[in-house]
């Protein structure tokens, strides 16, 4: 054996960096590659013509997103304050979003409007195009907050997709190392919103390692597994999956606070987009609700009413 | 001032009447009807230590098996947990492995006996073995426990028995093998460190 090599190398032994607390989202591909999952899930999921909106819908998010500028940040200081106080910097409550986002959903209708709908998608786009500036700032203000009611269900997807753009280029522009962890850690550290999905990573040395994405601004935080995101109860979980069915999804019951979250195996397929596929899985909240489950966010793009 | 109001959210088929799905025109009659057909699956994922050594690597047990149903649960696939701050996911062969262990068909599961000169095994109660064990140690103990050494000093031990304990033990589990050992002068016990 010659001096300096080992039949087993230092490195293939010795532990990587912890994973990092926060995985920002990188906004090149993010709506793009969402589009494609969109159009894959049309194919097996019903009702397609749905899918292949929603696949429109990301494409569009995707353009209006390539297009928009560095948006304004908040000071140095205010950032300092909210991690110093385990605060998210973009929570609602106290982050008042500029109007570049009407220009986002201008953006988005403006492309989905060049694209061959069904006559109700297209007159849906139609109508969200002649809303009135105030009526859709109550709306977005309305849905960011968590208050799906007042919104009006033919225009919500839209509203809620160019939120999400806005939201992840404001979470992009962040840097992830001054981001503290919150005192709810089933809340997004970036903007308070809850999660739409978990993810569980299959790459290298974070393979197993659960990661809950934000359901308006894809931030990605890490929670550990077996653990209830909503109440934080260790005891009386539970994963149910549709039997015979994809087994990459499943969802995490507590039987405390009677709550679920849809847990992405990313390992047995690494197509899975936490949103695309959470509106793919609609099946599986169907039967949840049977058994009594609820969850913290509308199944992604239905916004079916509060119960 | 607007502040949040997080609400909960249930996806009843009703609810999906009143939908964006609905409301843009699509029907999700046939996905409901489909959903009809199906049935859950119930699994579970429990945290454990791995039994073998004193590293005590975090594991995630998997199982099968609606408890509720009265089917008999059982586990399907072990890994690392990812989570666990000593072993960070990673398992070693033997750890790795574990599933063959569990599910071995020459896995011990109750008291067995082979007598001096016997070539079998044979199941015994847990309180035979009990009282067996402890009439033995009884026995050797009266015969070889020393009170004191050469020097004449007093050390009350008794070395011709060891012990050895599990290395997935709790920090109480430790307490009690060492009082328990310690208090009938045992001096040889071991946890199992470096199997």
């Amino acid at each position: 054996m010659s001096g300096n090599s080992y039949p087993l190398e230092p490195q293939a032994v010795e532990f990587g960096a912890p994973p990092p607390f926060v995985r920002l989202p990188d906004v090149s591909n993010l709506f793009a590659k969402r589009s494609e999952r969109f159009v894959q899930l049309a194919s097996t999921r019903q009702p397609a013509g749905f899918f292949l909106l929603l696949s429109h819908l990301a494409k569009a998010q995707h353009r209006a997103l390539e297009e928009l500028t560095s948006l304004p940040m908040p000071t140095a200081s205010y950032l300092e304050y909210c991690r110093e106080n385990r605060l998210a910097p973009f929570a609602p409550d106290m982050f008042k979003p500029d109007t570049a986002w009407l220009s986002v959903l201008s953006r988005v209708l403006d492309e989905l409007s060049r694209q061959d709908l069904t006559a109700d998608a297209s007159s849906a786009v139609r109508r969200a195009r002649q809303l009135d500036r105030a009526v859709l700032q109550a709306w977005g203000s309305a849905i960011v907050r968590g208050i799906y009611e007042p919104v009006d269900r033919q225009v919500a997807p839209f509203i809620f997709g160019a939120l999400q753009v806005y939201w992840a280029k404001l979470a992009s522009q962040l840097e992830a190392e001054k981001i503290s962890r919150l005192n709810a850690p089933g809340d997004c550290p970036v903007c308070g919103c809850p999660p739409v999905a978990g993810r569980i990573l299959a790459e290298g040395q974070f393979r197993g390692n659960r990661y809950l994405w934000c359901n308006l601004c894809a931030t990605q935080w890490h929670l550990v597994r077996i653990k209830c995101s909503n109440c934080e109860s260790t005891e009386g979980i539970a994963y149910y999956s549709i039997e015979g069915q994809n087994q990459a999804i499943k969802a995490e019951t507590c039987e405390k606070c009677k709550t679920y979250l849809k847990l992405m195996y990313l390992e047995q397929d690494v197509n899975l987009d936490p949103v695309a596929d959470d509106t793919g899985s609609y099946a599986l909240d169907l039967m949840l609700s049977e058994q009594g489950y609820h969850r913290r966010t509308p199944v992604s793009f239905l916004f079916a009413a509060p119960e | 001032m607007e502040v949040s109001r997080r609400q909960f959210f249930k996806l009843s088929g009703a609810a999906l009447a009143s939908s964006s799905l609905t409301a843009l025109g699509f029907s999700a009659t046939e996905a409901k009807a489909e959903v009809r057909e199906f049935k859950l699956a119930r699994t579970t994922e429990v945290r454990n230590t791995c039994p073998y050594c004193a590293v005590g690597c975090g594991i995630l047990m998997y199982s099968l098996g609606d408890k509720a149903k009265n089917a008999r649960a059982s586990i399907v696939h072990i890994e690392g947990d990812p989570d666990h701050p000593v072993s960070r996911g990673s398992l070693c062969p033997k750890g790795a492995a574990l599933l063959d262990f569990v599910h071995s068909p020459s896995r011990v599961l109750y008291p067995e006996y082979r007598a001096p000169g016997e070539s079998e095994f044979k199941r015994v109660s847990w309180d035979w073995a009990i009282e067996r064990i402890a009439r033995l140690m009884k026995e050797d103990r009266d015969k070889n426990f020393v009170t004191h050494n050469e020097h004449g000093q007093e050390v009350n031990r008794w070395v011709t028995i060891g012990f050895l304990a599990a290395s997935a033990s709790t920090n109480e589990a430790g307490f009690l093998t060492w009082k328990v050992m310690r208090s009938l002068g045992i001096v040889g016990f071991d946890n199992q460190a470096r199997v």
